[in-house]
Parts: C-alpha cells; sequence; structure tokens
C-alpha cells in the first residue's frame, strides 16, 4: 500500500496533524445529533483526501438523505447506532467516484448528437440534451468505479454551450449535478471553409471583439479547448480577467506548449489532459508531467464507453510512472474533475457532499487494485468478480 | 611504490578495473526488503552485493542513494519498432524489422525498466516469422539494441481474422508442416538416390572402359544396341532450396521452439491439435479463453505460456453486445499457476506498459512473476538481482509495494543506459 509519508516534504508532518486534528474537531462537531440509528458507516477502509492524500482509520458515515454526514476516526464509530455498517478489507481505499470528462458516456455512443458551430456564439446550446439515462454504459462504467460523465458540444463555434454533468445510473430518469460551464474554443476546429472565421486570423480579431464586449459567458471560468501549443499560446495572449481564467482542455499538447506562460497565471490553473494510453504520444505525457511540476492542476479526459473501462486509472498510472506526483495524480482522477465540471457537490469524501463512493481494493494508482464496492447516492451496490467464461466458442476448426 | 610492490594486484584492481559501485540501495526480497546495499560491478556484471562491502578508492560511483534496485524487466512478447501486419513467411526475421536508432521508443521502453525484449512478429494468419531476443544496451556504431539469441523461436499467428479465415490459416499450417516433412523424405531419398547414382555411374564407367577395349571386334549394329544399353545412369534431382521448409523442420527437430498466439477457445484448440500432430516444443501466447480449453491444455507437455492483457474498449463487452472478441478470464494467470503450468507477461505492445500491466495480472506478487526463472520451451531472460547479473533497474521506491514506484535509472554492463531528467547525472569519479 503507498505510504502516505513517502510523498509528503520533510516538514509537512506536523501540519498536516494540525489539519487533521482540525478536521476532527470540525467533522465531529458537524454530526448531526440524529446520525445514529440511520444511515451507513463504512470502517476499515483508507480515506482520500481532497489533497490526495490517503488517510486510514477514518469511518464515512453516509446519511439516508444520500449525503456524507461526516468523517470521524474509526474508534469513536457506535456500530449498534447505524442501519448498517460496511467493513472495508484491509489495505482497501475509499474514494470519490471517477470521473469521464468530455466522452460519449451517456448519449449511446453518439457523441454527433453533441454538434454545435451553426451559431459561432452560442450561450443556449446544452450539452445535457443529449444526455440519455438509460444508457446501458452508465451502468457498466460505475461498476468500474467511473460514477460521473460530463457531456460538452463538440468545440466547433467560439462559444459552444453548456457542459452538463451526470450520475453515471442507467435508469429512467437522470440526476444532473452542477449547472455546467460554458465551452469555448479557440483553435482550428472552429475554422470552417462555409462561414467566418475562415483562417486564425480572423478568429482572433472574433474572439478579440466578442470579450471586449464583456459577454456573460467570460463572467465565470469556463471550459477553453485549446488543444494544441499555439491555441494555447494565442489564448494566454488574450485579455482574460484574474477571476475568470477558464479551464484549458489541451489534450493535444506536447513540447511547444507555453507551460512557462501558464505558471505565472493566478493558481489554481486547471488542465483537462490525456487520455494517456500505452503506445500513445509521449510528448503529451511529458506535457501533461511537466505542468504537473509547474503547479498546474490535472484532469485526464475520458474516452468511455470506447475506450478500456479502466483508461483513467490508467492514465493516472502512466503518469506517475513518468515523474507526476501520486497526490497531483489522485486529485486528477478525483478531486479536480469535480471542479473542472463544475460539480461541486460531488469530488470529495467529506461532509455535505454527495455518498458516491468507491471503495478500491488498494491504491487506485496501482493497476493491480480493483472496484469493491460502489455508492451512489448512498445506495450501495457490490461489485462482484468479472464473470469466468463459461460458453465454449461454437466455430472451431 | 612500496604499494606497487608488495600489492601489486590491488594497484592493478584500482587503477585499471575500476569496479561500478552502488551505494545506500535497497533490495526488495520475497520476505522484506534488504536496506543500505553497496552493488559492487566488475566488467559489466554485479560482484557483490553487500552491506559491508569494502568500496575500492578508485570506483566509479553511480548516485544510487535511496533507491531500490531490482534486475532489469524483461519483455517476453515485444514489437518494439516492429512493422506489424501484413503476411509473414518463416524466414522473416524480427531482427531485421527491429530499428535501433529508434531512439525515443526505445527510450521510453527503457524509462519503464524493460532492459531486454523478446520481438515476436506479428503478422496476418500463419506463420509470421522468427523471432529473436534483443538486448537494449548501446549498440557498437550507435542506436540500442545487442542480439542476444538469433533464432528465439518460430512464430505462428492462428488468433487473426475471420473464424474461415483462421481455419484456413490452420488447414495452410498443416499443409506447411506437411510439405516440410515431405521436403525432409525427399532430401533423405535424394542422398540415397544419389549414393545408388554414384554407384551405377562407376560402374557405367568401368564397363564404359572395357567396351572401349574392344571396340574394334563389334560390327556397326552391335555398337548400337550397346549404346541404348549403355546409356549413363541418370542423376537423381537435388530438391530445390526452400529456406521456409529449412526452418520448419528445425522446429520439427526441436532446434527452435514454436510461439503459437491464439486467445479464443477455438484457436486453442487449433493449437493443441497443431502441437500434438507435430509433437512441436510449443509456447502459447494470449491464451484468454485457457479456461474454457485447460483439460485440453494439460494434455500437452511442457506446454508454457506467455500471457498479457491488451486494453479493450469497454464497448466491446456489455450490455447487448455480440462481441467477437476473446473472452479473458479475470484470473487467467492463477488458473495456469493452479494447474502448474509455466506462464510469463509479455507486453504484446512495445513494453512501455509492461510493469503495470504485470502488476494488474499479478497483484503483489508481480516481482516475483517478473524476475520468475520458470519458462519452458522458450529460453526466458528473466532474472533476479544477484552476482553475474548485469542489467540493473534503481527505482524511485519499492516497485514491489508501492505502485508509485518508478524507475530512475537503467543499468546495462555497468553503464546508465538512461535516467530520469530530474535524476543526477551517473557515472562521477
Amino acid at each position: 500500500m503507498l505510504n502516505r509519508s513517502n510523498h509528503q516534504k520533510p516538514n509537512s508532518g506536523n501540519r498536516l496533524f494540525l489539519f487533521g486534528l482540525a478536521l476532527l474537531f470540525t467533522l465531529t462537531l458537524s454530526i448531526p445529533a440524529d446520525a445514529g440509528g440511520s444511515g451507513v458507516a463504512i470502517t476499515g477502509a483508507q480515506v482520500l483526501l481532497p489533497d490526495g492524500n490517503l488517510e486510514g482509520d477514518w469511518a464515512v458515515i453516509v446519511g439516508n438523505d444520500g449525503k456524507i454526514q461526516a468523517l470521524v476516526p474509526s474508534s469513536t464509530v457506535d456500530e449498534k447506532a447505524f442501519d448498517h455498517i460496511h467493513r472495508a478489507p484491509e489495505g482497501s481505499v475509499l474514494t470519490p467516484g471517477l470521473h469521464d470528462l468530455m466522452g460519449a458516456l451517456g448519449t449511446r455512443g453518439k457523441p454527433g448528437s453533441l454538434r454545435s458551430g451553426t451559431v459561432l456564439v452560442d450561450d443556449h446550446l446544452d450539452a445535457g440534451s443529449s444526455f440519455d439515462s438509460s444508457d446501458p454504459w452508465l451502468d457498466v462504467a460505475a461498476h468500474h468505479g467511473v460514477l460521473y460523465t460530463t457531456l460538452v458540444a463538440q468545440p466547433l463555434g467560439v462559444v459552444n454551450g453548456k457542459s452538463a454533468t451526470f450520475l453515471c445510473h442507467s435508469d429512467f430518469s437522470a440526476t444532473r449535478l452542477g449547472s455546467g460551464k460554458m465551452m469555448l474554443a479557440l483553435g482550428d476546429s472552429v475554422l470552417s471553409a462555409n462561414r467566418v472565421p475562415t483562417s486564425r486570423t480572423a478568429l482572433l480579431s472574433i474572439w478579440r471583439d466578442w470579450m471586449q464586449t464583456g459577454p456573460e459567458a467570460l463572467k465565470n471560468p469556463g471550459l477553453l479547448y485549446v488543444a494544441e501549443g499555439i491555441d494555447l499560446r494565442q489564448a494566454l495572449a488574450l485579455p482574460w480577467s484574474a477571476d475568470a481564467i477558464p479551464v484549458f482542455i489541451h489534450t493535444g499538447g506536447d513540447g511547444r506548449s507555453p507551460l512557462n506562460l501558464v505558471k505565472d497565471l493566478p493558481k489554481p490553473v486547471h488542465m483537462v489532459v490525456g487520455p494517456l494510453l500505452d503506445g500513445g504520444s509521449r510528448a503529451h505525457l511529458m506535457m501533461a508531467v511537466r505542468a504537473s511540476k509547474q503547479g498546474v492542476e490535472l484532469s485526464f479526459a475520458g474516452g468511455l464507453p470506447a475506450g478500456p473501462a479502466d483508461h483513467l486509472r490508467g492514465s493516472a498510472a502512466m503518469a506517475v510512472s513518468a515523474g507526476m506526483d501520486a497526490n497531483a495524480a489522485r486529485r486528477a482522477l478525483f478531486s479536480n474533475p469535480a471542479k473542472v465540471s463544475g460539480a461541486l457537490e460531488t469530488g470529495e469524501v467529506s461532509a455535505g457532499k454527495r455518498a458516491d463512493l468507491v471503495l478500491f481494493s488498494g491504491d487506485p494508482l496501482d493497476t493491480a487494485s480493483s472496484v469493491i464496492h460502489v455508492w451512489r447516492g448512498g445506495q450501495g451496490m457490490r461489485v462482484a468478480e468479472p464473470g469466468k467464461v463459461n460458453e465454449l466458442e461454437s466455430v472451431r476448426k | 611504490m612500496l604499494i606497487l610492490l608488495f600489492y601489486p594486484g590491488w594497484v592493478e584492481g584500482q587503477l585499471f578495473q575500476r569496479p561500478v559501485v552502488l551505494e545506500g540501495v535497497s533490495a526488495p526480497t520475497r520476505g522484506g526488503t534488504l536496506e543500505d546495499l553497496t552493488i559492487m560491478i566488475r566488467g559489466g556484471r554485479i560482484a557483490e552485493i553487500s552491506q559491508t562491502a569494502d568500496v575500492p578508492l578508485m570506483s566509479k560511483k553511480i548516485p544510487a542513494q535511496g533507491l531500490f534496485a531490482t534486475a532489469g524487466l524483461v519483455d517476453h512478447a515485444s514489437v518494439l519498432t516492429l512493422p506489424v501486419g501484413g503476411s509473414g513467411e518463416a524466414k522473416q526475421w524480427s531482427w531485421d524489422g527491429f530499428d535501433r536508432f529508434s531512439k525515443d521508443d526505445i527510450e521510453m521502453v527503457l524509462s519503464s525498466g524493460v532492459t531486454r525484449v523478446h520481438l515476436v512478429p506479428v503478422r496476418g494468419s500463419g506463420i509470421s516469422g522468427r523471432s529473436c531476443w534483443v538486448s537494449l544496451e548501446e549498440a557498437e556504431g550507435g542506436g540500442h539494441g545487442v542480439l542476444i539469441e538469433e533464432e528465439a523461436a518460430l512464430c505462428i499467428n492462428l488468433s487473426s481474422g475471420a473464424p474461415s479465415a483462421r481455419i484456413r490459416a490452420f488447414d495452410k499450417i498443416v499443409e506447411q508442416f506437411n510439405n516440410a516433412r515431405d521436403r525432409r523424405d525427399s532430401l533423405d531419398s535424394y542422398e540415397s538416390d544419389l549414393e545408388e547414382y554414384l554407384e551405377e555411374l562407376k560402374k557405367w564407367v568401368e564397363e564404359q572402359a572395357k567396351d572401349g577395349e574392344g571396340e574394334g571386334e563389334k560390327s556397326s549394329e552391335d555398337g548400337k544396341k550397346d549404346d541404348e544399353e549403355k546409356k549413363a545412369p541418370e542423376k537423381p534431382r537435388r530438391p530445390d532450396l526452400d529456406e521456409d521448409s529449412d526452418i520448419l523442420l528445425r522446429a520439427l527437430d526441436h532446434k527452435i521452439p514454436v510461439l503459437i498466439t491464439a486467445r479464443r477457445s477455438a484457436d486453442l484448440l487449433n493449437a493443441c491439435e497443431l502441437i500434438q500432430m507435430f509433437q512441436l516444443d510449443a509456447i502459447i501466447h494470449g491464451a484468454d479463453e485457457a479456461a474454457l480449453v485447460i483439460d485440453d491444455l494439460k494434455k500437452l507437455d511442457d506446454l508454457s505460456f506467455i500471457i498479457d492483457q491488451p486494453a479493450t474498449s469497454m464497448a466491446v463487452s456489455g450490455p447487448g453486445v455480440l462481441s467477437t472478441t476473446p473472452r479473458r478470464s479475470s484470473n487467467l494467470a492463477a488458473l495456469l499457476e493452479e494447474h502448474e503450468m509455466d506462464w510469463v507477461v509479455g507486453s504484446g505492445g512495445s513494453g512501455e506498459g509492461l510493469w503495470r500491466m504485470t502488476r494488474k495480472m499479478t497483484g503483489e506478487a508481480a516481482l516475483t512473476s517478473a524476475q520468475s526463472t520458470n519458462l519452458r520451451g522458450l529460453r526466458s531472460r528473466r532474472d533476479t538481482l544477484r552476482p553475474g547479473q548485469n542489467h540493473i533497474v534503481l527505482w524511485s521506491a519499492n516497485p514491489a509495494t508501492q505502485p508509485a514506484a518508478r524507475p530512475v535509472k537503467v543499468i546495462i554492463d555497468g553503464e546508465v543506459v538512461w535516467q530520469e531528467a530530474s535524476a543526477a547525472r551517473g557515472g562521477r569519479f
């Protein structure tokens, strides 16, 4: 199991201890008086903290309202006071749900339905309109710990409507999380031979003119699709206000990406990279690691259902192998995507957040770990071992 | 001067055979971890691993304090820099397709701790070619990659294409092996025919000589008759050269093993049939659906496996999907272990994800699996960290227990062949 102390700076122990004490005090006080006698207590697992550390000896109290009521020391839990106690196996790790960012999960594999671009600045497009809550892949993804999907329209216009985040649950009704973020784009994907802009110069001119109007879409941080290094460079040359720095969707970055310019932006700067796959671009992988080392908060782009079910964790494991800090990689898997998508009630195991939890057999960065149990809105679901192959193929020589 | 006189060996050792020394390293063991070790390398190979080693004065020190040392990882099925696809034949050789100047690709693999690769040609259905073993050390004349075993195995792919194509491929392979056998028969009969021919020729020459002596006494009619009777014996025709068949004959004669890629149960049964039909020394690569045909596989002697876990789309196996991809047992390694079958892990790709794949398939036992040497048939290159070893990987943390561990330096023959960009430069005096 990953030893937390190996990933801290030498003098951070005392600081963490004080933080832990303060957290313990706050959370203990915050347990509602009626916490006993109802809900679920999950004990015995290490818990992923928002900073990416893994801490043992905590119990997570889940209320009947589907939210996390408290995070308390395991030793203080009165097991008789709960409807159900879930004792996690030794070495297991409890995390928030994984998050498939900008894939096609929930569209029955038809991302084409998210096309935009007929209107260059489309504030009203809602990516959520293409979500199909009966998509069976949602439940399949949940079995692999992927509990959220964020959909965006294809970045064919300057403004491509709002993103939409949903709980991965194949059902008649959809559970939408957060209000979404405006999806902006600056790059070749916006150019078209049939309408303006037909050139990058024209695109930049449109961007500058539009920004000067002080649009509503730029009042809050949005998602900015800048796939290539040149896109990011030109985007950084635009006059962004300090409180509306967008999340950079930089999935095609490489050694030419102007990370030296990014690091000068007010912190935290969020960037979406990947997905990282074996045999993929080493230049992109190293760009991502370099960005992380410079303090950029990363999230890994999703690719379900087309990609491998565990590709998010695979991306993180690859990045760690290439030098990314393990805590930063865990943040990239869990807490950062929640911030990127604006689904702020998710992404952390802390009081008041949704009880969308995944119990892994070990550190989620370890490819050897598997999903043992999943909770969606406090509703538990045991994840069975993958089925054995039991049907002989009919065609043979 | 006195030292030179009294201890010439020591002086020679200090001055001319500078050992390479790694100090303060830890080494994962089956039971735990050995700490504060000194690894001394002489002549490129580990000479001593000890906590009390006496470090020579003039040794070359590679900074390794606090790092974990293991032997280099071995990829038993790699396609590093090889062209993939197209049609193959026995005489194709994976070394011919290896690009030792493909620096980025090779460094990517080295950076994952892999130092030796078994290059397996991947072609369409049928015979793909011959594999070889390559050490990823720096080569003379530039680039990386030194051939350490020329002809490792004859590779056969039974797993590609539609079922009908796989059936045709199987039939063709059987035909090729039968043709190789026929060729050997015809070579054998050619040898005996040649001996007979030489004897007949000798007799004929002798008879011709005798006839020459009494030639003047015979009439012209008799001469014609004799010419017909005493025609020179016909020389047997030597079978044409056929390199492909010769390679197949080496496999039939157990001089090289056969590596059969078979993933579905049907392919595995075909592989079993082929192995039994020609009594091949075989290794099966893939074996995804081995659970279904384990009894058939157990009937074969000395069968070993190279297993992997290819990344497949989530969409290929799920609700309502009629999938044609092999249905892989999640516990394949455990299954083979349970049935006492030898297995190793091969990436099936370029090798950079080998360690993650091994961890995924074998969990905490990954390092043990990665360093086992119990593969029969194909010569395994896996080894542990021990004296005599010349491939060393230094990790940032204990790879046996910590998933965030990553290679920091790779040392082959005492030279740092790769190191993390941020790490200190190796090799100082």
